[in-house]
């Protein structure tokens, strides 16, 4: 299983907002220098994390388990693929990033924030949909983990 | 030997009365020009310490020249009163001010510090919140020491939500007129006036003994709250001879009438499908007696037990929805609501909860009860008491027995299926993200509940920057076993109020978890300390999401909704460059560690570790990269 020791970037790393290019540079460079733990893998996980997204749909998308919590609302999707309506497609996720940008940019109707082409081109945001549908999704099965364990002490009780 | 002035000031006046600022008592050797200072001078600016004040507070102590240095000093009685009130624990961060106490509580002759045990804080809002989860894991106080104006104002958070969260907390303000003049002050409970319930500057030895008791049963009645003496230093050095201990008084609970209590039992009673609804009672007690109600009258029950304290125990087979939700008759014993104590069809004319005299609503936002004043208040678990004697008067005939006896057969079933059904989906919502790393928030409890779910447990902290996830998977069988959130949504906490529980702990087999978010932890990451030096039963779960993530989140939405990208966001929000290292911090304060873990399979083996250790009475801390909620 891949470990990240989460939370990027290394002394000196720039300002996130940089280039395409130079963000494949640093992810190239990451895989070169693999010893290097902090460093997102790829340009596109390097995506995810500048822009904050693991903030709400966890860091492999899995959501982050806040439906007992009060904290966000509309409670964040689960990005994975076949999960949201917005992952369809790269151009409906892209519609869904610039609209929210283009039509209503001070409406707070939903919690997350949009995403202009001056912010996140056409290019990242390619990557960034690419990283997205790549996320794993498979679950273990119950009995091999610890909540199988869980159910049958509640069960024998 | 008072000065009577003292008796003009207006205890609202707080460094801007108009007599003199604190002259109780001119002790021997003291600088003229320490005591007497006009109030008036200090209501300008409050005078900094002169060079030989501050020798004496940061230099060789030179010792007061104290007149009545005496073998039963007034400090003695005030210990023993707090022995006799049942006070375990008194806490403090050591200062002059109230040298007297701290000296008669390690060095009394009859218990040299036990009963009350001193226990050492590294800061007052550390002290505080200690109070604060023990008062909640016990429904007792416990006793902070505070020194004068800067001891109060480090604790003055801290109090405020234990006011909040209605938790019972004795302050006790040491107050050396003969010293640091920006120490004192003509009324000191002014500073935390409009967050404490009751407060008294008593100018006596008898006085100040009544007050302690008085604050004492001030706080353990009804609306529970933090309460304050200001207890001067000569009070607790003056002799003792001739002065008596107060008699105990027993706190009076508002109780409803014997009639209220017939109707309740009669409803109850004639009820087909009959429930109970328990939100926080006060004490385990109450707890006992909502448990025996429901057994004697085959009501099924809703509990609060894993929100927070005194609640009902989740396992119970009466707990649950029961056989039937067709409910024609609910007994809401002490629910969320603001204004009510008990709830029931009819019963709305006598459940007035008189929140009236504490006079918060400005920074509570919420306006008194209308009509508060009208209706009488009501304590629900002392209230319990003349319910359940209602309902043994009223007798039982083979049938009403039997029909009860079957009704709780029928819950208990129907409760069991529901707790597993609800069980099963649960589990099968945590599944997702099960592998990741950084670990998933739902793994953090899951993984621990094997290590526990068979020992005396509870949780400290609050839980909810975490998942909360254990009122899902867990059962919440004790009075203290969930604490719930801080009152006042004030981050820093956690840790301080999962030692004041560990205390709660200690002597009982118990052991304490807290659920500890980083950005929490580093407000007063001393109460570790604390914990290593009383060897305390408790285990810290850093939910190290490397950030004040909630921030976070609000600052991100806010870049992006103005439309300036989110990639900046975590200025300001996250801990990162440098991590902070929590296993060292642990380990400087003789707390071992594990950590940080960041792969999900290595969590259990750090628990077994963390567990072991626990049940040997020290604390332990693992460290876990979590994911961010
Ligand atoms: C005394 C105080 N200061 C600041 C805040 C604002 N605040 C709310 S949540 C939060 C972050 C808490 O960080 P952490 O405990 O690490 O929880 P996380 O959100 O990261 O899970 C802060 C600073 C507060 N509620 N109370
Ligand atoms: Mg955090």
């Amino acid at each position: 299983m891949q470990i990240m020791t989460h939370l990027l970037p290394p002394a000196g790393f720039p300002p996130a907002r940089r280039s395409l290019a130079a963000t494949l540079g640093l992810a190239l460079l990451s895989v070169w220098l693999p010893a290097h733990p902090l460093l997102a893998q790829t340009a596109g996980a390097s995506l995810y994390l500048e822009h904050g997204c693991y903030g709400c749909h966890g860091h492999q998308g899995k959501g982050t388990h806040v439906e007992q919590a009060n904290n966000l609302f509309p409670k964040p999707p689960v990005l994975l693929a076949g999960r949201t309506p917005f992952l369809v497609s790269e151009d409906v996720f892209r519609a869904y990033l610039r609209l929210r940008a283009e039509q209503q940019p001070q409406q707070p109707s939903v919690m997350m924030p949009h995403y202009s082409a001056e912010v996140l081109d056409d290019a990242e945001v390619s990557v960034l949909y690419a990283h997205i549908m790549d996320f794993p999704v498979d679950e273990p099965a119950l009995e091999e983990t610890v909540l199988g364990w869980l159910l049958e002490h509640a069960q024998a009780r | 030997m008072e000065d009577s002035d003292k008796s003009t000031l207006t205890r609202r006046g707080f460094l801007g009365g108009t007599g003199l600022a604190g002259t109780a008592v001119v002790l021997g050797g003291m600088a003229p020009a320490a005591v007497a200072q006009p109030a008036a001078a200090a209501s300008a600016s409050a005078q900094p310490p002169s060079a030989a004040q501050l020798a004496r507070d940061t230099e060789v102590v030179e010792p007061p020249a104290v007149s009545g240095i005496t073998r039963r000093p007034g400090s003695d009685l005030m210990v023993e009163l707090l022995r006799d009130l049942g006070v375990e624990f008194v806490v403090a961060n050591p200062s002059s001010s109230f040298e007297g106490l701290h000296e008669s509580i390690i060095n009394h002759p009859a218990q040299p510090n036990r009963n009350p045990e001193l226990i050492t804080a590294l800061h007052e809002g550390s002290a505080v919140d200690m109070a604060h989860g023990y008062g909640k894991a016990t429904g007792k106080p416990m006793v902070v020491m505070l020194h004068a104006t800067v001891g109060l104002q480090n604790a003055a958070m801290a109090i405020y939500q234990a006011f909040v969260d209605k938790t019972p907390i004795v302050l006790l303000i040491g107050s050396d007129d003969g010293f640091i003049q920006a120490h004192i002050a003509d009324d000191l409970a002014a500073l935390v006036r409009p967050y404490t319930k009751w407060d008294a500057a008593p100018r006596t030895l008898p006085e100040a003994l009544d007050a302690i008791q008085e604050a004492w049963i001030q706080a353990v009645t009804p609306p529970c709250a933090p309460t304050l003496v200001v207890v001067d230093s000569h009070l607790q050095k003056a002799s003792a001879e001739g002065v008596a201990l107060p008699s105990l008084r027993q706190p009076q609970f508002p109780l409803i009438s014997t009639a209220d209590a017939e109707l309740i039992a009669s409803r109850l009673l004639g009820a087909s499908n009959p429930r109970l609804d328990v939100g926080r009672l006060r004490t385990p007690a109450g707890v006992e007696r909502a448990v025996r109600l429901a057994e004697l009258t085959g009501a099924c029950v809703g509990t609060r037990a894993n929100q927070g304290p005194m609640s009902f125990p989740q396992s119970h087979p009466l707990c649950g929805p029961g056989a039937s939700t067709d409910y024609d008759f609910v007994l809401g014993l002490e629910l969320p609501s603001p204004h009510f104590s008990i709830s029931g069809p009819e019963l709305g004319s006598l459940t007035g909860r008189d929140e009236a005299g504490v006079g918060f609503s400005i920074v509570r936002g919420r306006p008194a009860a209308p009509g508060a004043a009208e209706r009488r208040s009501a304590d629900a678990e002392a209230s319990l008491a003349l319910i359940l004697e209602a309902v043994l008067a009223a007798g039982s005939d083979a049938a009403r027995t039997s029909s009860i006896r079957q009704r709780s057969e029928a819950h208990g079933t129907r409760n069991r299926e529901a707790r597993l059904t609800t069980l099963r989906a649960q589990v099968q919502r945590r599944l997702r993200g099960w592998d990741a790393s950084p670990v998933s928030t739902a793994r953090l409890y899951a993984e621990l509940w094997p290590f526990i779910a068979d020992e005396d447990w509870c949780i400290g902290s609050q839980t909810n920057f975490s998942g909360g996830h254990h009122a899902d998977l867990w059962a919440h069988d004790k009075p203290y076993s969930c604490l719930g959130s801080s009152g006042a949504a004030g981050i820093g906490y956690s840790l301080g109020a999962s030692v004041g529980a560990a205390l709660a702990a200690r002597d009982h087999g118990r052991l304490v978890v807290d659920f500890q978010g980083d950005g929490d932890f580093n407000f007063m990451p001393g109460a570790l300390w604390t914990a290593a030096h009383h060897r305390l039963p408790l285990l810290i779960v850093m939910h190290n999401n490397r950030a004040w993530h909630q921030e976070l989140m609000f600052v991100q939405y806010l870049t992006g909704a103005r439309g300036r990208g989110t990639d900046r966001a975590h200025i300001g929000t996250t801990l990162r460059d440098p991590f902070v290292n929590y296993r060292a911090i642990a380990e400087g304060y003789g707390v071992e560690g594990i950590g940080p873990v960041a792969d999900p399979a290595e969590l259990a083996a750090a628990y077994r570790r963390g567990i072991e250790v626990v049940k040997s009475g020290r604390p332990f801390l693992v460290d876990v990269l979590t994911q961010p909620r």
